[in-house]
């Protein structure tokens, strides 16, 4: 089996207490990207938020991140995941509530 | 009574432009505004309406989240659930008119009716019982004896003319027979023409059907479509003088505007109007110039999800949920992992 390249990896230049970092995220897509990019900037400590898809054919994005206050950005990046886990949660909850209360049409569809 | 929408939530639909398209809910965007994210602020404003349900497709209203958000739950369908399709087709005889390969690709774009659920994803081509279904197709086309002279129809003078989906034929492997017991795998229609024969035509393979996604070949994708629109929103400005109502009318989809029958009063019909196709006709008249304004509710999408798999269409959603929920969390150990380890790309000592 071939090696997997570590899902998440920090880019050279990012600032040694982490304020400012680049992250490679391995097998990802604009689906993750633009989730992740808009629950880091609903951050108010986050000074600049932005993801790219370098090149359509390496299935890799980054994200870059800059923090205001020397803050650690992957300290943001993990409450980011861990908020975005929770708009999942929420939204299940509230479709499977909804789905249940079955006040809705239904009808019949050839096929 | 008309709803009307806070003006931030809309965009705005001029004739030749629309404005303000990009959200502006983040903090520092509106002074001395909080739009930090708040998840008891989120659960309030979140509203998800089930429309209409058939047993091949769901219409709901996502209300209140961000288009970034949508957007995932609409890729993940179409390209990360998975589903099961015949991956691997061996070929033993095939002397129909149909190339091995078109017919190899043909057999794999059939929908089958196994959940991927009771399934595993197969790695390293390690075919196992929890990972593969074999289904055997053998046809061969025969001519009839009693067949009328003077007839043209190949019903009437040949046997098995059609090779149809119906064809394969499942051969239970392990505990296959157990965990299929109620819903035996098989095509979810029986009546696709795979290849048409002539008499001495033959074909003899052996398929291979297997769990995969849709980003890595579309005949994973479980859906025909999976998609989503803004909800329209049309705001009549001043009253339609009554000469011009059904003008007025003709403007929209059916069923988006109502004229009082007496007073030819124009309204907009509140539980209709999301079936405007906003095609900004109005917008191309001088005499209703100033009378409407035409907008879309950013955060109110309207999903709709036909199934074209082993799910029913309800399910598709929950489980591009649960997609979602696996790659944040993966990404998520990942990163936590990171914290432990210096940043600048330089090995530090253990006991440095």
């Amino acid at each position: 089996m071939v090696e997997l390249p570590p899902k998440v990896t920090i880019m050279k230049g990012a600032s040694p207490d982490l304020s400012a970092a680049t992250y490679q995220i391995h097998d990802e897509s604009h689906t993750i990207g633009n989730a992740l990019r808009w629950m880091l900037m609903k951050n108010p400590k986050v000074e600049f938020c932005g993801y790219s898809v370098p090149h359509p054919s390496e299935n890799v994005i980054q994200v870059r991140i800059q923090m205001y206050d020397n803050l650690s950005s992957l300290a943001a990046l993990i409450t980011a995941l861990g908020d975005l886990d929770d708009v999942c949660a929420t939204i299940e909850e509230k479709y499977i509530a909804d789905m249940q209360a079955g006040d809705y049409e239904r009808w019949v569809e050839r096929s | 009574m008309a709803t009307t929408y806070d003006s931030r939530r809309l965009v705005g639909i001029k004739a030749e432009r629309v404005t303000d398209v990009s959200s502006r809910d983040f903090p520092g965007h509106y002074p001395d505004e909080d739009h930090s994210w708040n998840l008891e602020k989120f659960r309030e404003n979140l509203t998800v309406k089930i429309r209409r349900v058939s047993n091949r497709s769901i219409d709901f209203d996502l209300v209140g989240v961000d288009a970034s958000i949508a957007n995932a739950f609409r890729r993940i369908i179409i390209a990360e659930v998975p589903t099961i399709c015949i991956e691997n087709v061996y070929v033993y005889n095939n002397t129909t008119v149909i190339a091995d390969e078109i017919l190899a690709h043909r057999l794999g774009l059939i929908p089958l009716n196994i959940d991927p659920k009771a399934m595993e994803m197969r790695v390293d081509d390690e075919s196992t019982d929890r990972n593969t279904i074999v289904f055997e197709l053998k046809l061969e086309c025969t001519r009839k004896k009693d067949a009328p002279k003077d007839s043209t129809n190949p019903s009437e003078l040949y046997n098995n003319h059609e090779l149809l989906s119906g064809h394969l034929v499942w051969q239970p492997a392990g505990e296959q027979e157990e965990v299929f017991s109620k819903n035996p795998p098989a095509p979810t229609n029986p009546n696709i023409v795979l290849a048409k024969l002539r008499p001495g035509q033959v074909v003899e393979m052996t398929l291979h059907a297997v769990k995969g996604v849709g980003k890595d070949h579309a005949k994973f994708n479980p859906v025909a479509t999976a998609s989503y629109r803004l909800l329209p929103n049309i705001v009549i400005k001043k009253p339609i003088p009554p000469h011009l109502a059904e003008k007025f009318q003709k403007c929209f989809s059916p069923g988006v505007i109502r004229i009082h029958p007496r007073t030819k009063a124009v309204t907009v019909d509140e539980e209709n109007k999301r079936k405007d196709t906003v095609s900004r006709e109005v917008l191309r008249h001088p005499e209703f110039e100033g009378f409407v304004e035409l907008s879309r509710v950013r955060d109110f999408f309207l999903f709709n999800i036909e199934s074209e798999s082993a799910y029913p269409p309800q399910r598709l959603f929950t489980e591009a949920i649960a997609v979602m929920r696996g790659k944040i969390s993966s990404i998520r150990r990942a990163a936590e992992a990171l914290g432990d380890q210096p940043s600048d790309g330089d090995v530090v000592m253990a006991d440095s």
